[in-house]
């Protein structure tokens, strides 16, 4: 750890006392459901640490937990299945890209009408058309990749509070 | 690792088949069973008029808002009310952003929770 004479930066910012962006964290947990509070708490932190405001770091721990738990819910098929999260953070947004083992086809297809019909603006019921939608809501971006193996990528950019508009409720 | 969630249990002066339940901690995938649970048996046994009060309620996600909106449709067959007090800004956010403040009653504190319930 680097040493610092400014005590009250080293109170604040005790391991990360000059910040260079753009710069990744990756993280890889089990898919389990227990796991998803400790990641998003992290994620939290780390913005928190990298300047970002707390509100900017609640909403960005609400999207990683909505994410992680589709991921968990819907991209683990076996007992031994991992998700990886990279964090990609920036001086005026962060980028999450969530990786998952693969759901079964209709998981699959579940998602992708979810993903679909909160484009299309209409309402969906599901608990994970909910989840999708608020994770919309918060960013500025969300793709759903799912390859040809279906393995299913997440990716959602958000930007900071001063460059993007006010939230508006959905009706 | 699970989030941690504590309820605590309250009568309301005053009003029968009442209670206030507070909520302290997040609510979230890893907890709702255990609060499903309780709040389910309290309507259950006859307690159909709820007052949660938010005031130490950090965190909330889409899981935890469906279970509000489920105990508010179930108290309101039983003849009750699920009222929320005190709820803080970024959890109200959540709400609004659903669009679910016109589903769920929302009050700004206590008291004025207190004074609606019949």
């Amino acid at each position: 750890m680097a040493k610092t004479e400014d005590n009250n930066e080293k109170k604040v910012f005790p391991y990360c006392r000059k910040i260079s962006f753009p710069f990744s964290v990756n993280v890889r947990f089990p898919g389990d459901l227990d796991y998803i509070p400790a990641v998003r708490k992290f994620v939290s932190e780390l913005l928190q640490v990298s300047n970002f405001s707390s509100k900017f770091a609640y909403r960005s721990e609400i999207i990683v937990d909505e994410i992680c738990n589709n991921a968990v819910a819907y991209g683990c098929r076996t007992d031994d299945a991992q998700i990886e999260l990279v964090n990609s953070i920036f001086d005026d947004r962060i980028e999450f890209t969530i990786r998952d083992q693969g759901g079964t086809k209709d998981n699959l297809r579940r998602l992708k009408t979810a993903v679909k019909t909160d484009a299309d603006g209409k309402k969906e019921q599901t608990q994970q058309g909910l989840g999708l939608e608020i994770v919309r809501m918060l960013s500025e971006r969300l793709d759903v990749v799912i390859d040809e193996e279906n393995l299913t990528s997440v990716h959602v950019v958000r930007k900071r509070e001063d460059d993007r508009e006010e939230l508006r409720p959905s009706n | 690792m699970e989030s941690q969630i504590e309820l605590s249990f309250e009568d309301i002066r005053g009003k029968q088949c009442a209670k206030l339940i507070r909520f302290i901690g997040d609510l979230d995938a890893t907890n709702i069973e255990f609060v499903l649970e309780k709040v389910c048996n309290l309507i259950n046994e006859g307690i159909v008029n709820i007052i949660a009060d938010f005031k130490q309620l950090r965190y909330v996600n889409s899981t935890g808002l469906g279970i509000l909106l489920h105990f508010s449709k179930t108290a309101r067959e039983k003849g009750g009310c699920f009222k929320i007090a005190n709820i803080n800004e970024n959890v109200y956010e959540i709400i609004e952003i659903i669009g679910a403040t016109t589903l769920l009653e929302i009050y700004d504190d206590l008291d004025e929770a207190t004074a609606a319930l019949t």
